[in-house]
């Protein structure tokens, strides 16, 4: 019973800090690094669901996840190479 | 009759590792540094779901997360590359100009 309270507080402080580090954090003027403080609130989320026994949003949250941050790693450096005002 | 050792269980010290992670991920500069952060917070998150007992759940997250740091990876040794050749041909342009 105090692991629910322990994966579901943990998941709601991982949403909150990455949250806020994703907007203020040290250098997101780059694109990369914003890119990669997201991780962490996917993280948390993940945690949520699995505090609501949600196995198959869970999964597809995580490979979702995944392919989200292919995409849009190829965007950034698609768009470093033409060089273009982000 | 409950002592310290109760408080060590994978819930616990999953816990633990995701918090490291996080003050990790955020804090340090580098990507690079970041993606190895970014590690041990995918091991915090795989430890809470097989505390949860949720092994094909877990079985997939081990199987994307390193997809999803190899391709990190690849982004920024090819975000540097970029940028380093940019640096070079601003400065061959300048060294023209002088």
């Amino acid at each position: 019973m105090l692991d629910i309270y322990t994966w579901f507080y943990t998941g709601v402080a991982l949403v909150i800090i990455g949250s806020i580090g994703t907007v203020i954090g040290p250098g997101v003027n780059d694109p990369i690094i914003r890119t990669l403080n997201t991780e962490i609130p996917a993280i948390g989320l993940s945690l949520i669901l699995l505090t609501y026994n949600s196995t198959i949003a869970l999964l597809t949250y995580i490979a979702a996840t995944t392919i989200i941050s292919m995409i849009l790693l190829r965007a950034i450096v698609r768009l470093e190479e033409l060089g273009a005002e982000l | 009759m409950s002592s310290i050792l109760d408080l060590i269980t994978i819930t616990n010290v999953s816990a633990v590792v995701l918090v490291i992670g996080t003050l990790g991920v955020i804090a340090l500069p580098k990507p690079i540094d970041k993606v190895i952060m970014l590690s041990i917070l995918q091991g915090g998150l795989i430890g809470t779901i097989v505390a949860a007992k949720y092994l094909d759940v877990a079985m997939a997250a081990a199987i994307f997360d390193p997809i999803a740091t190899v391709i990190f990876l690849i982004g920024i040794i090819k975000i540097d590359e970029i940028r380093k050749k940019k640096e070079k041909e601003k400065a061959g342009e300048e060294g023209i100009l002088a």
